[in-house]
């Protein structure tokens, strides 16, 4: 069988969806099936499968967002509330085929895009892609107007979120910060995010 | 609270511009040595001042990858004299099959314009995980019968090596020949 592993585990620890992506050997073992329809890149046992995207993602002062998309096309979102400590929105739907094959050419050119550097933002975030089979796509960015394969994916996603995620304005200026982290850990954040780049770039 | 305020909205045009996807920030194509039709060593990206059009496939592969070269020589035609800025490429993944000869034959019954490109299995994988081009082989009735499934994709790399845009297979070939004229046109 292909050499992949991936798992998607929704874990219940502090409210918050925990993506876990590992991926080993991109090229080709043999496996006895025969091929699938030979335009679906990501064939899966006969069964249409998508890449697994999550993001993570706030403003410096509002609490840690997250939305994913489940690699039989499921989108998921948990928006807490201000503190952290109650979900505010959270929710899953099935995406359509339509959505779901431009959100996979999206991941695609994404994965494939040189990573931006972690330039300071008033929204950051944090973004994961596995495709079946090849290597993890990670990027640390902020979210702006400027085209980028991540911004455009993530622009995309939102749109299909029906509830509005809470990124309030903050009094501090544009800064470099981890979404990942509780809005009171992150000016207690140890390790510099220079680091922490070098640490998620491809 | 705002909610969204923050959020950067409104449509894209930067992305609007092209009909294939935009790849941003470029991403650059380390060089690697690869065999070209006559069996000499070639090195990829190519040293060209050409645009490289660049597809992945085998010789055994008897529907997507002939479909894509077809296309791509169509899309030769359809540019007409400006063909000549853009070089097609056909790199090959199956690397224990399609010798030089082969690839040669192959691309030759498409477009004698288009290059292929094959070589050791290793290197081979090498350029097709910098695409993360994606490759499972399926078994076949004998050790050499098997057939490949991958990425289809299409590449669109600049003179400097580093790949621009990406189209799907299917892509509208007088879309990807407007975007190769507003690139040529832009400084």
């Amino acid at each position: 069988m292909l050499g992949v592993q991936t798992a998607v585990g929704v874990m219940a620890r502090r409210g918050f969806v925990v993506l876990a992506l590992t991926a080993t050997g991109a090229w080709a073992d043999t496996v006895p099936e025969k091929p699938s329809d030979p335009f679906d890149y990501s064939y899966c046992g006969g069964k249409p499968v998508y890449p697994v995207i999550g993001y993570n993602f706030a403003t410096v002062c509002g609490p840690r967002n997250q939305i994913a998309v489940g690699r039989r096309g499921q989108l998921m979102w948990l928006f807490p509330s201000a503190d952290g400590r109650t979900m505010l929105h959270h929710g899953m739907r099935k995406l359509s085929a339509d959505e779901l094959n431009r959100i996979s050419l999206l991941a695609e050119v994404t994965q494939l895009a040189a990573s931006t550097d972690g330039a300071a933002g008033h929204v950051m975030y944090d973004l994961g892609i596995n495709f079946s089979g090849r290597p993890n796509k990670r990027e640390h960015a902020a979210f702006t107007a400027d085209y980028t394969p991540a911004n455009e994916l993530f622009r995309t996603l939102l749109k299909l979120v029906p509830d509005a995620p809470p990124l309030p304005d903050c009094a501090e200026a544009a800064t470099d910060f981890d979404p990942t982290l509780m809005p009171a850990q992150r000016h207690l954040d140890p390790q510099p995010m220079t680091d922490r780049h070098a640490s998620i770039r491809r | 609270m705002v909610f969204g305020a923050a959020v950067p909205s409104g449509a894209n045009p930067s992305e609007n511009a092209f009909h294939g996807l935009r790849v941003e920030p470029a991403r650059t194509i380390p060089p690697e040595t690869l065999a070209d039709a006559q069996g000499k060593a070639a090195e990829f990206p190519l040293k060209t001042d050409k645009w490289q059009l660049v597809v992945f496939g085998y010789t055994h592969c008897a529907d997507v990858c002939p479909m894509t070269l077809h296309r791509t020589a169509l899309l030769l035609k359809q540019l007409g004299d400006d063909g000549a800025r853009l070089q097609p490429v056909f790199i090959s993944i199956d690397g224990d099959r399609d010798t030089p000869e082969t690839v040669r034959d192959f691309t030759r019954k498409f477009d004698a314009r288009i290059v292929g490109l094959t070589g050791k299995p290793e290197t081979l994988q090498a350029v097709a995980n910098e695409f993360n081009v994606v490759v499972r082989r399926f078994r076949g009735q004998s050790s050499l019968a098997y057939k490949l499934e991958h990425s289809s994709f299409m590449y669109l790399l600049d003179p400097q090596g580093r790949v621009r845009l990406l189209y799907p297979a299917s892509s509208d070939l007088a879309g990807i020949a407007q975007d190769l004229r507003m690139l040529w046109r832009s400084p």
